[in-house]
């Protein structure tokens, strides 16, 4: 493969996969905003002190962590139409990947919320301040802190594990790059424009993750 | 000022509290000694509304301390402040926010006011130069210099101290009881409950031995602590004033 080569490549794929990107980036989002509304529901649950919540909470997390998000695709766009639910095969991925991911979202957010400092909350309240400003200036601020980097690096692991849609023929990057191969035979040119698309999504939320961590490290 | 009377708290069987009546007049220091498991910082606790108790009553200038009338409680807090064995302070802010904290969310003072009076509170506690120190690049003893400014910026009728010092190493325990004296010779109402013996005696107007929920024994600081009638306030000033024996 030389450069050239690979322009004229990227020049006559790119347009395709750059169709792929935006269903990447479209399924990554909207399974964000599932797994974080989810997540939060779970970790409220489990840190309610109630087991009727707790319970089911744990199963639930439990459950979802131990089936590979592959067989959870599988279960939505295959089986769920037997029981008459018909999705498409992009709401198929965004609740597949959704759900998957709120088991571990629900992990980050509780380890969030059991991390903030009982004192400082205990200081606020020992100030006169009220129970929302309490809320608002103690316990949000700190939790918020400490999330958004486990945070963010969820988002990274989703925007990769989106690839695994392309089971249920999504047609995002790596379905579009596999077709695009498997007709004009460029592997190395087309899987490496994929590998660099998936990059120029990946890398700024890396560095973006690693300045949050720096800033918020400091306490 | 701070009226205790018959106060009773339990944890389930467990009394912690046993029929404690105490005052705490203005302008005076009351320290409370004791064995830890003696009840005193649950005792200093329930004076500023952080633990319920359920017999006896708690008065503040008058106004009764009553968790379940939350406006009210908040009242006492914003007029009695504590400092914490272990500062307590808010981690994600800054030392100067911590300070004014309270009086911009609490009393709704202007930014601009409380910010002039929390580097005046800084400066007067030895911290001028730190105001934008983060609690963790701060020693402990910085920290509770921190606290106390904070509790002050309040301006407080009183201020609990919940074991100030007891957080600390040794060489910055100084630092910290000086700012306090300060606040008393200044004429502030203070209520202390403490380990330092030297400073029930240098600086208290009234010392108070506690063990097991109870008051033991009370006076000045001279007739408790140099010559206390009861037996276990001896045993407590023997095991406290020569550990090796």
């Amino acid at each position: 493969m030389n450069l050239a080569g690979f322009l004229a490549s990227a020049r006559d794929f790119l347009p395709i996969l750059l169709q792929g990107v935006w269903i990447t980036v479209a399924l990554t989002l909207c399974a964000l905003v599932i797994a974080t509304l989810l997540g939060l529901i779970w970790a409220l649950m489990r840190t309610s002190g109630l087991r009727w919540l707790e319970w089911p909470a744990l199963a639930i997390v439990n459950t979802l962590r131990g089936i590979p998000i592959i067989v959870q695709l599988f279960y939505i766009y295959f089986v769920l139409p037997e029981f008459g639910v018909d999705l498409s095969a992009f709401q198929a991925g965004v609740i597949g990947l959704g759900v998957a991911y709120s088991a571990y979202m629900g992990e980050v957010f509780r380890s969030g919320m059991l991390a903030v400092d009982p004192g400082a909350v205990e200081a606020a309240d020992s100030l006169g301040l009220s129970r929302f400003r309490v809320m608002t200036r103690v316990i949000l601020p700190q939790a918020t802190r400490i999330v958004l980097p486990p945070y963010g690096n969820m988002l990274i692991m989703m925007l990769k594990d989106s690839s695994q849609a392309s089971v249920i023929t999504v047609a995002e990057i790596s379905t579009q790059s596999r077709l695009i191969a498997s007709s004009t035979f460029k592997n190395q040119e087309v899987f490496t424009l994929a590998a660099l698309l998936y990059l120029a999504l990946s890398v700024p939320l890396i560095v973006l993750v690693g300045r949050l961590e720096k800033r918020f490290g400091r306490g | 000022m701070i009226e205790i009377d018959g106060l009773q708290k339990s944890y389930g069987p467990l009394r912690v509290l046993d029929g404690i009546s105490l005052r705490v007049p203005e302008g005076q220091v009351v320290c409370v000694i004791g064995p830890s498991g003696s009840g005193k910082s649950t005792l200093l606790r329930c004076v500023n509304g952080l633990e319920p108790y359920q017999g006896g009553s708690v008065r503040v200038d008058g106004q009764v301390v009553n968790r379940e009338h939350r406006a009210a409680i908040r009242a006492v807090r914003q007029r009695v402040c504590m400092v914490f064995q272990r500062f307590n302070l808010f981690s994600h802010r800054t030392a100067l926010q911590n300070v004014t904290e309270g009086p911009i969310y609490a009393l709704g003072e202007p930014r601009a006011a409380a910010e002039a009076r929390g580097r005046e509170l800084l400066a007067q506690v030895g911290l001028a130069g730190r105001e934008g120190s983060y609690p963790r690049q701060l020693s402990g003893g910085q920290q509770q210099r921190v606290a106390i400014a904070r509790a002050l910026a309040m301006r407080p009728r009183a201020v609990l101290f919940d074991e100030p010092t007891s957080a600390l190493d040794p060489e910055l325990v100084g630092e910290v009881l000086t700012v306090m004296r300060d606040l008393a010779r200044g004429g502030m109402t203070m209520m202390v409950v403490t380990h330092e013996i030297g400073f029930a005696r240098s600086v208290g107007d009234h010392v108070v031995f506690m063990d097991r929920g109870k008051v033991v024994e009370e006076g000045p600081p001279g007739e408790i602590l140099t010559a206390p009638r009861e037996p276990r306030t001896q045993d407590f000033l023997h095991r406290v004033l020569h550990p090796l024996d």
